[in-house]
């Protein structure tokens, strides 16, 4: 008996094996033609015939291009940065600001409230593209083009984190709230200290979604940031990219040296998010 | 307990709340939104010798005049056929994700990650040496990939599942123009070979140069393009699509509903001796309807707004237009025929369709939920 | 809870204490600043050195961006637009020309004598004017060339292309070259890059009447031009189907893959400009490399002796009885109308004229500089094995039957180009289609597109009626154009 439940775990650690190297084989690829020399990026094998690393050196400014013998004009670490940087503020402006929405949206009655809420919805289902030049005239008028704020505002408020917090709040039973008012806490300490820890995984989770979102985000950079020392990473890519062509090999050097830290951090993340889990699963 | 006086605290301390968010919203969200409204009824255009008149309906009375716009309706549509197989994919695996992962006996685990990493390395050393260095990269692949597996389980599953989502942007997109390439790419390549072994001589698919589809028997009007039946061009965004979602935000998601599970729901289940077909069906999938319904609200909305980026980067929308979804239409409109006001009107009949599959999506889903 | 958000905040402000720090002073050298937006490459930033080295009191800046133009339409018409912008084909310049963008420079350019006139290219001035107004300068000139790989015709034992050969005489060139029949990595097609446009130009094709009132799709250059590449993919099945081809304006650049496929030998030729160097020269370098490998290893097999590219180059056949006509492309620079420094910014459209840039052009062997006085400057002889002077004459040569298409007032050239894309992309892939009734359709789209123009534009609708006698765009076309 004891044998046969082993054997299951092992059969399910064959499946996951499976799935897992069918999602990765992509991944196989692009880690290999970051090896390759230009002229062999159009080969379907993964791996270069002739190994190129200096890839990696080239984007980094280590070494000329292998073809110019010119030094690429760019500043990776600088792009890493400032995605950091953009990402890191939006994701916490967002998850706090959706946080509190969803709050009011979830565990306060009041007039209006669902009406407004649906009002939040809607904004969700107009494509971004054409609130894209009102949004750009409005900043344009708030003077936040090119500047770090012009990049972080826009994306700090997002619908989708409301709708999503509401929906973990809503699943938090009311007694827990109730308990507190009696023990004479306000909406504010309810809202820090029972309603926010209970709601961990849906903060991490909304942590994990902007961050990624925000991380890749290409269009707005695109047409906010006019500055050498503004430009993310996807704005970066571009250099990569012109009139003739790509370089495709330097475009997957860069991209895969741009999520090795952000896998780290999905890792972490993930960490919390099991113990947040149960945290909030047994209570519930 | 609801008396006047404290609705009106409630009401006050609500707005205390929102209102950091509901700035950010009136300011990026509502007011842009008014704009463009307002806009789909007017001349709005990029070129400044055109007055910007208030013209009415105009713009969608041509709108719907328009027959490609029920065709790229159609592509949106049909693009749109991969959102329920890509929540059953992320349901499926959040729920394998979600068995027990570990042995009874725990020095299996180090011992069958030890083994995988012997076997992985060794084999990949000896087909490297023997000149197969492609196969030895994948099965190196491999072996690291199941001695994380054994070690740390459904932690590195799970970041193997999401890596899709790392690598977004423009190296997905050349990654997959690239495996897509009809006569040279990595895809029809293995076609080929699996062709060849078992001595068929099918053709291989054209993927992002045809303008077949599954549906493609279907009596399509004319100007739909239809090249018949096959893989094409949509199904290769469908397809990719899918790889992507399968293990990314749905699956998270449903992993953090299936951890919301109270255990004793399936202590009670055991007791009566469920299968766990049943388990699933009876505990799991109802006692998951919140996530499902976030994740379909959500797999809508995005879903009818979608396909932009691929057509951008790809396609161009093409071949023939299998690929130009609405959302690449309005980019079409407002920005390359320069006329925002058209553009604009065709976002809004965009946005009541999804206004309507959302309002019968939340009727639809609450009275699931409170059943 | 409370712990961790402040922990969060602090570790923001530090960050953010950080970018500020990291944050370049701006300049305080008294210079005049010039924002340009184009894609970026390697060569970009010696151009970009001698220009300011060349006017010390400017400071040239790029800006990179796609090859699209929604940036700089955006940034435009919101009034914080670049002082410089690329347009890359003469359909991008009509936009950039009707969204206000583009500044009127005929008279800047002949007080500075870099006018059209006699500083560029006859063949590219559709490239950089509209109703004889000058827009642009170019940045780079290019027309499209045969390239063909003598290793594959050696192979096949077949005569090398002649340069004055027709259109039919190189399709059964064509068919000698392409062996389908190995199927997999061994095929090896005829030619890749070819297309309509090619035979359309060869025809001196045009898609609008000489007062840009009537749509020509239904005339017999254009149906001839499908026709032929109808034949070419499903008759003579020289050519993979052109899907990368006819996205060439795409953001990724020209038909991305094709270059390093043709390199790879998998095609025997191709038509394309002779800025193809510049990715075929690493390619060369490569396969050298590969080569030495090679040869170092004792245990080489000869079998596998890795291929080392030589080429060999013929102006684009003609058609029998007709002058050898060719499409001209051109990337050029366009000065922002709205820009405040506009006048600074023409000072780089002048230096693009100057034999300093066409210096660098032809060193990064890129197309042809814009101003024929400078053609030569600066050339090399480069690698022997990739032919490269040749191509150069070759170039020099076909540029001198180059012309560019009209443009119509009433309807963009890129409406036009999307929707023939459509149309071809549908002949590819239903060969039993027919060209007529494709284009007949095309032709019915854009009726009804310029309606919506004119309807959108009082103008616009005054000035055709003048034309035509009528504002219904469908009406007009059922007459005869004068």
């Amino acid at each position: 008996m004891l044998l046969w439940q082993e054997l299951k775990t092992l059969l399910r650690h064959l499946v996951m094996i499976t799935l897992a190297i069918m999602m990765v084989v992509p991944f196989l690829w692009m880690v290999g033609t970051s090896f390759k020399p230009h002229s062999e990026v159009e080969r379907p094998a993964l791996l270069p015939e002739q190994a190129q690393p200096e890839n990696y050196a080239i984007v980094l400014r280590r070494a000329p291009d292998p073809y110019t013998q010119r030094f690429l004009d760019l500043d990776f670490p600088k792009w890493y940065f400032n995605s950091l940087f953009v990402a890191a503020w939006v994701t916490a402006l967002q998850v706090l600001t959706s946080c509190m929405a969803a709050y009011a949206f979830s565990r306060i009655e009041w007039r209006w409230r669902d009406k407004l809420f649906f009002l939040y919805l809607s904004t969700m289902m107009i494509p971004g593209l054409v609130l894209m030049l009102p949004n750009y005239q409005i900043m344009v008028k708030l003077g936040l083009v090119n500047t770090y704020l012009g990049l972080i505002l826009p994306a700090a408020f997002s619908a989708f984190g409301t709708f999503l917090m509401r929906q973990f709040m809503l699943g938090i039973p009311k007694s827990y709230d109730e308990a507190a008012e009696i023990d004479g806490a306000n909406h504010l300490q309810i809202f820090l200290d029972v309603i926010l820890p209970l709601a961990r995984p849906g903060m991490i989770t909304l942590t994990i979604f902007t961050f990624m979102g925000n991380f890749q985000s290409f269009f707005w950079p695109l047409v906010m940031v006019k500055d050498d020392h503004l430009r993310t990473i996807p704005i970066g890519l571009l250099s990569f990219q012109s009139q003739y062509g790509q370089q495709t090999e330097l475009i997957m050097a860069a991209t895969v040296m741009n999520i090795v830290p952000l896998i780290i951090l999905f890792v972490t993340m993930q960490k919390q998010l099991v113990a947040g889990i149960q945290l909030g699963g047994v209570k519930g | 307990m609801s008396t006047p006086l404290r609705d009106q605290k409630n009401f006050r301390v609500a707005w205390l709340f929102l209102l950091p968010n509901f700035l950010g919203f009136l300011i990026f969200g509502l007011v842009p939104l008014l704009l463009s409204l307002a806009g789909s009824f007017t001349t709005w255009s990029l070129r400044p010798a055109v007055p910007l008149q208030f013209v009415g309906f105009t713009n969608y009375i041509e709108l719907f005049r328009d027959r490609n716009f029920y065709f790229y309706l159609y592509n949106t549509a049909y693009l749109m056929l991969g959102l329920p197989v890509a929540i059953a994919g992320a349901l499926t695996l959040a729920v394998l994700l979600n068995q027990r992962l570990n042995f009874k006996q725990p020095r299996y685990r180090p011992g069958l990650a030890l083994a995988a990493a012997v076997v992985g390395v060794g084999s990949a050393a000896m087909l490297w040496v023997s000149g197969a260095p492609s196969l030895a990269y994948i099965l190196l692949a491999l072996g690291v990939l199941s001695t994380l597996g054994f070690l740390f389980g459904s932690v590195s599953y799970r970041t193997f599942f999401y890596l899709p989502h790392f690598t977004a942007g423009a190296a997905t997109i050349l990654l997959w123009t690239q495996l897509y390439n009809p006569n040279f790419g990595l895809i029809n390549q293995t076609l080929r070979q699996v062709y060849d072994f078992f001595g068929v001589t099918w053709e291989v698919p054209g993927w992002l140069t045809s303008t077949k589809s599954l549906l493609g028997f279907l009596p399509l009007p004319a100007h739909f393009n239809n090249g018949g039946f096959g893989l094409g061009a949509r199904e290769a965004i469908m397809l990719m699509g899918v790889w992507g979602a399968i293990g990314g935000n749905t699956m998270l998601l449903y992993l953090a509903g299936l951890s919301n599970i109270p255990p004793d729901l399936y202590e009670a289940a055991d007791i009566d001796g469920a299968s766990s077909w049943q388990r699933f069906w009876h505990i799991t999938f109802p006692q998951l309807a919140p996530t499902t319904f976030f994740v379909t609200i959500m797999g809508v909305i995005g879903g009818l707004q979608g396909g932009f980026e691929q057509a951008r980067l790809m396609t161009q929308g093409g071949p023939a237009g299998t690929t130009t979804t609405i959302s690449y239409y309005i980019y079409t409109q407002g920005f390359e025929r320069l006329d925002l006001g058209y553009g604009a009107a065709v976002a809004w009949v965009l946005f009541v369709m999804i206004l309507v599959l959302t309002l019968a999506n939340w009727k639809f889903g609450s009275r699931r939920m409170s059943d | 809870m409370r712990l961790l958000l402040t922990s969060i905040l602090s570790a923001l402000v530090l960050l953010t204490i950080i970018a500020q720090w990291l944050k370049p002073a701006p300049p305080q050298d008294g210079k005049t600043p010039l924002v340009w937006v184009s894609d970026n490459n390697p060569e970009r930033q010696r151009q970009i050195t001698t220009f300011n080295q060349l006017h010390p009191d400017l400071r040239l800046n790029l800006d990179p961006n796609n090859t699209g133009l929604q940036k700089v339409i955006v940034q435009s018409s919101s009034g914080v637009g670049p002082d410089l912008c690329d347009s890359y084909s003469a359909g991008q310049l009509q936009t950039l020309v009707d969204t206000g963008i583009a500044w009127d420079i005929t008279e800047p350019a002949a007080a500075q004598g870099f006018a059209m006139a006699d500083k560029v290219w006859p063949g590219a001035a559709a490239e950089i004017s509209y109703n004889g107004r000058q827009y642009s300068y170019p940045c780079n000139v290019n027309v499209d060339i045969l390239i063909y790989n003598k290793n594959i015709f050696d192979r096949f034992g077949v005569p090398y292309p002649r340069a004055d050969m027709t259109w039919d005489e190189f399709v059964t060139v064509a068919k000698q070259v392409t062996r389908l029949e190995q199927g997999g990595r061994d095929a090896v097609y005829g030619v890749t890059g070819l297309s309509w446009l090619h035979f359309f130009a060869a025809e001196r094709g045009e898609f609008f009447s000489p007062d840009g009132t009537r749509l020509l799709m239904q005339g017999t250059p254009l149906r001839a031009a499908f026709q032929r590449h109808h034949d070419l993919l499903h008759v003579h099945r020289v050519s993979p189907t052109s899907l990368d081809i006819t996205t060439m304006s795409g953001q990724g650049g020209w038909g991305a893959g094709n270059i390093n496929l043709f390199a790879d030998g998998r095609f025997a030729m191709v038509t394309i400009g002779k800025w193809v160097l510049i990715r075929l020269r690493g390619a060369h370098a490569d396969q050298l490399k590969r080569l030495a490998r090679w040869e170092a290893n004792p245990a080489r097999n000869p079998a596998e002796r890795p291929v080392v590219l030589r080429l060999g180059s013929v102006p684009l056949p003609c058609l029998p009885g007709r002058s050898p006509s060719y499409l001209v492309g051109s990337r050029s620079a366009v000065v922002n109308a709205r820009s405040t420094r506009r006048t600074d910014a023409v000072q780089f459209l002048k230096y693009l004229s100057g034999p300093e840039y066409s210096r660098l052009i032809n060193e990064g062997v890129d197309a042809l500089p814009g101003n024929p006085a400078h053609v030569n400057l600066g050339l090399r002889e480069g690698v022997p094995d990739l032919a490269e002077l040749e191509m150069h004459s070759n170039t020099v040569a076909a540029i001198q039957s180059g012309f560019g298409f009209r443009k119509s007032p009433f309807l963009l050239t890129s409406d036009v180009e999307r929707l023939l894309k459509d149309a071809v992309n549908r002949m590819e892939t239903s060969p039993t289609l027919p060209v007529t009734e494709l284009l007949a359709d095309v032709e019915r789209s854009l009726i009804g597109l310029m309606q919506r123009n004119l309807n959108r534009d009082p103008a616009l609708r005054a000035r055709y009626r003048e034309l035509t006698g009528t504002a219904d765009v469908a009406a007009a076309h059922r007459e005869p154009a004068p």
